[in-house]
């Protein structure tokens, strides 16, 4: 245990503006949003700044919470040997665990949290409605949980990422080629290749089952890529292995789409 | 047991290979300075000694536990400095301590703030803030204070001013002494741990050169300057004299295997007068160099 105590003390030193960055907007978000929607319908100037502020939170709470698994993806892993962690007295396989308890829950099941209890408070309180797609409970919880399994399985892919990425080179850039490969892939799996068929998808109300599956594939998959990311911190050489591996995927797909260019051409 | 044991350690990147059939030991509570160049494979060697890079073939024994296999165990008796090591640049010195503190169990708080004073180091300063001096005191503190048994520090002392560096061998060797530890030394320094190292490794492109008591390697090792009675002698120089020359009716080379009691009149050939002399660690470990260099060539 003192090696996750250890890592989630490191981890609030380091990470701690992020983390309050990520709940506050989370929890702010709901709030603006009703404020700047109430403000815009009675066409007040101030609405603008507000509705401003929400869509701001929506494209920097990504940013942060890569930024964050990133950082804490990479700290201590076995490519990145030098970090002062890897000659202190720690269990390599709980500090990975520790990294996937916190990127999960303080970078994901809290801000998720805080969001749907800020939505259900302005829904109470105020009496707002909120256009959801999936009216029914059940449906909407089942809806919630398979948005948290994409984003945590998202979010651990990336962390994996960026430990897999050799030392020398910095870990933005296999965090981010790990999100928009694994989004890249979550949306052509659902047949999303434009922005026109994503709107589509945004509308459709999925079946309780639908969403029951999708949610318990997306969970399948995190739990999958957490255990190889706790097996990794152990043995360096499935680190290897990985790469060597995603290495030919990407050299196989290269040439698949060289070969549909061409024949195309 | 030896803190230290090694068996044929080979490590490679690619196709270049940094560390070549190392096979050495390091004795309990002796200070093991590992000499070489740069590009000498000393950084590599201590890396692989902690697992922080995996042997190529052969292996590395730390406490008796295989280097691959070093776990909580293990760590929580060695103590690591770098000059390579990497501290996030945000974090503050008493962070930085308050983290590692508790992961181990004969850490010495009274230890920790002497040091901490010795050092003079604000704990509230960011590493970002710090001069590489500071930078590197601070790893010390958070490497000492709980008292290893083992402490390996990969030139630690390089770049820093004189007094700085004199005051941190002072409390690294008053500490290891006090507490019988072991310490191993990488440096391209050899002046440096001229007057603090009991044993010495030389590594060259890899490769171990010598590994011995720093005492007994001096000892053996003799500058011998000889005016020749016969001129034959110098057409058959042995293998054990290293860097050979003759100008005129006058030899001289570095011994290897000279014994006080060695007769260097009759070694050379009767009526040669001879003159030796001791030679520094630094002398020795070139003599060697260029010996290697020269075979090459």
């Amino acid at each position: 245990m003192e090696t996750m105590k250890a890592f989630w003390r490191y981890d609030w030193t380091m990470n701690r503006v992020r983390l309050i960055t990520l709940a506050a907007v989370a929890a702010l978000a709901p709030w603006a949003g009703h404020v700047s929607r109430a403000g815009l319908d009675s066409g007040a100037t101030w609405a603008v700044f507000v509705a401003a502020f929400t869509g701001i939170g929506i494209v920097v709470l990504p940013g942060v919470l890569l930024g964050y698994v990133g950082d804490i993806g990479r700290v201590g892993a076995p490519f990145d040997f030098r970090h002062f962690s890897r000659s202190l007295p720690i269990d390599p396989g709980k500090w990975a665990l520790a990294k996937i308890v916190s990127a999960i829950g303080l970078g994901v099941l809290v801000p998720t949290v805080l969001y749907a209890v800020m939505t259900a408070a302005v829904v109470f309180s105020l009496g707002h409605s909120v256009s959801a797609p999936n009216p029914d409970l059940m449906r909407l919880g089942l809806s919630c949980l398979a948005f948290f399994g994409v984003v945590a399985a998202g979010m651990l892919w990336s962390m994996l990422m960026a430990a897999l990425v050799p030392f020398g080179i910095k870990s933005g850039a296999g965090v981010f080629l790990g999100a928009a490969v694994f989004f890249c892939g979550e949306l052509l799996v659902h047949n999303v290749t434009g922005l026109r068929a994503l709107g589509k998808t945004m509308k459709i109300a999925l079946s309780s089952w639908a969403s029951a599956s999708e949610a318990g594939l997306c969970l399948a998959l995190a739990v999958a890529i957490g255990l190889v990311f706790v097996r990794f911190h152990r043995n360096r050489r499935l680190g290897q292995a990985l790469l060597l591996a995603l290495g030919a995927l990407v050299a196989v797909d290269a040439a698949r789409a060289w070969l549909w260019w061409r024949s195309g051409a | 047991m030896k803190p230290i044991d090694t068996d044929k350690l080979t490590r490679r990147f690619g196709r270049v290979t940094a560390l070549q059939e190392v096979t050495l030991a390091v004795p309990e509570g002796s200070i093991c300075a590992v000499l070489g160049p740069n590009g000498a494979g000393k950084t590599t060697l201590l890396e692989t000694l902690l697992n922080l890079l995996g042997p190529s073939a052969g292996s590395a024994q730390v406490f008796g536990c295989d280097s691959r296999r070093l776990g909580p165990a293990q760590f929580a008796q060695i103590g690591y400095v770098s000059e390579t090591q990497r501290v996030d640049e945000r974090l503050r010195i008493g962070e930085l301590l308050g983290v590692v503190r508790d992961l181990y169990p004969t850490w010495d708080r009274a230890l920790e703030a002497k040091l901490l004073r010795t050092f003079e180091l604000p704990v509230d300063r960011r590493f970002k803030a710090l001069s590489r001096g500071m930078r590197i005191r601070a790893l010390f503190v958070a490497a000492l204070a709980f008292r290893p048994k083992l402490l390996v520090l990969d030139e630690p002392f390089s770049g820093l001013d004189p007094v700085m560096r004199d005051d941190l061998v002072t409390t690294v060797i008053d500490l290891a002494l006090e507490d019988g530890s072991t310490v191993l030394l990488s440096s391209h320094d050899i002046d440096e741990v001229e007057r603090i190292a009991s044993d010495v490794i030389f590594l060259d492109q890899g490769r171990l050169v010598l590994a011995e008591e720093t005492e007994a390697l001096r000892a053996r090792h003799q500058k011998v300057v000889a005016r020749l009675a016969t001129a034959g002698v110098a057409a058959n120089p042995r293998e054990e004299w290293l860097g050979f020359e003759r100008a005129g009716e006058t030899v001289s080379f570095v011994a290897t295997s000279a014994a006080e009691e060695t007769d260097w009149s009759r070694e050379l050939g009767g009526g040669a007068s001879v003159t030796t002399a001791p030679l520094t660690l630094k002398e020795i470990y070139l003599a060697h160099a260029r010996a290697r260099q020269g075979r090459k060539e």
